[in-house]
């Protein structure tokens, strides 16, 4: 089989431009959607906690879990490994305190999680911070 | 330990690709930016594929946006003299008419012991055996000698020679090459003819056999007894 290498080149080059675009968009957009959910429905535990209703805390704390988990592997593709370890125990202790009724340990968790977050949502901001 | 061997396939591929896709310019004949380009290329890749932290994107992205940039420049140097001009330099005389130029030295960076050491790389043992030296944009430097110390040439002697030919491997490894025997004007009736001729069954016996200057050389396998031939070859085909 032979290949045209000039045409190969041009065609790489359009592959590598569009996927690049893509890379620019898809990725941040996809992993600001999950640390929106993430802060939003730990802000949530925070509420129901403050109220005294364990109940309503742990199933935000669920759906926050549940939330991670189903896009933790594709977020992996381009996120720092450890980061995501890191919320990854965040979450689960969390999980454990709300189980337990530990609501002070509990807020303290959820200030880790809830900080992680808001991190990994500037890794992809367009800023000069980012840059240098 | 697999996902790191599985992550090192991967980004080989993708660096052997890249290099391949961007042209054979960097493995003879490097300009700045082509050098810069298979520089970082490695080294980029080399992160990724020993921490399996990392996410293979970190790699990937950046040695695609400098395949990206390797390719703009390759192709703007080669659309705009000036462009060029700018990212590869022009070619500098260093010497002219037999005078070291010695601004162009200086500008170049360059001493006369560089030069020196330039020049014999390239057989010119004395300055005054040297008409001009031009240091290319690619670092060479390219000598042309003195009129008398040029090597005598059929030409200059008015010797008649025949033209020059390319070499046709007609077989190689006991496999025949059926689109060069094509190229050469011959065919497998014809090749199997001069391999009866050299004493060879067939051309699974034939280690190679080299059509050169109307001559075709074959040698025949070790199994074989390792014998060479040379035939005449009839220039009519």
């Amino acid at each position: 089989m032979k290949i045209d290498f000039h045409k190969a080149s041009i065609l790489s080059f359009w592959i590598t431009v569009v996927f690049l675009i893509l890379s620019f968009i898809v990725p941040g957009n996809y992993l600001r959607g999950m640390t929106a959910a993430v802060i939003d429905e730990a802000e949530q535990t925070h509420d129901a906690l403050m109220q005294g209703d364990a109940e309503a805390a742990l199933e935000h704390m669920q759906r926050l879990s549940g939330e991670f988990n189903s896009k933790k592997d594709k977020i992996k593709l381009f996120f720092n490994h450890q980061e995501l370890d890191e919320m990854e125990q965040a979450i689960n202790s969390s999980l454990d305190l709300v189980k337990m009724g530990q609501g002070d340990n509990l807020i303290c968790e959820l200030n880790r999680i809830i900080s992680i977050a808001k991190h990994m949502e500037t890794v992809e901001n367009w800023d000069l911070s980012n840059i240098a | 330990m697999f996902i790191l061997f599985f992550r090192a396939v991967i980004l080989y591929l993708l660096v052997f690709a890249v290099i391949r896709l961007s042209g054979k310019r960097e493995l003879t004949d490097l300009q700045p930016f082509d050098l810069v380009f298979t520089l970082l290329v490695a080294d980029l890749a080399s992160v990724p594929a020993s921490d399996s932290a990392i996410p293979m994107l970190y790699g990937v992205v950046p040695i695609l946006a400098l395949f990206l940039l390797q390719q703009a420049f390759a192709y703007l140097s080669l659309k705009f003299e000036g462009f060029r001009h700018v990212v590869c330099g022009r070619p500098v005389v260093m010497i002219a008419k037999g005078i070291v130029q010695e601004r162009a030295l200086r500008e170049s960076r360059y001493t006369v012991n560089d030069l020196m050491e330039q020049l014999r790389g390239k057989d010119a043992f004395e300055i005054s055996d040297v008409e001009y030296a031009i240091l290319e944009t690619n670092g060479e430097l390219s000598v042309m000698l003195r009129a008398g110390k040029q090597t005598l040439t059929f030409e200059g002697a008015s010797v008649p020679v025949q033209d020059a030919e390319i070499p046709y491997m007609l077989i190689q490894d006991g496999k025949v090459h059926d689109d060069v025997l094509r190229k050469s004007g011959y065919d497998k009736r014809w090749l199997s003819a001069r391999l009866k001729e050299a004493g060879m069954k067939d051309a699974g016996e034939v280690l190679f056999a080299l059509l050169c200057s109307g001559r075709i050389h074959i040698q025949a396998k070790e199994r074989a007894g390792s014998k060479a031939v040379i035939l005449e070859v009839c220039k009519s085909k």
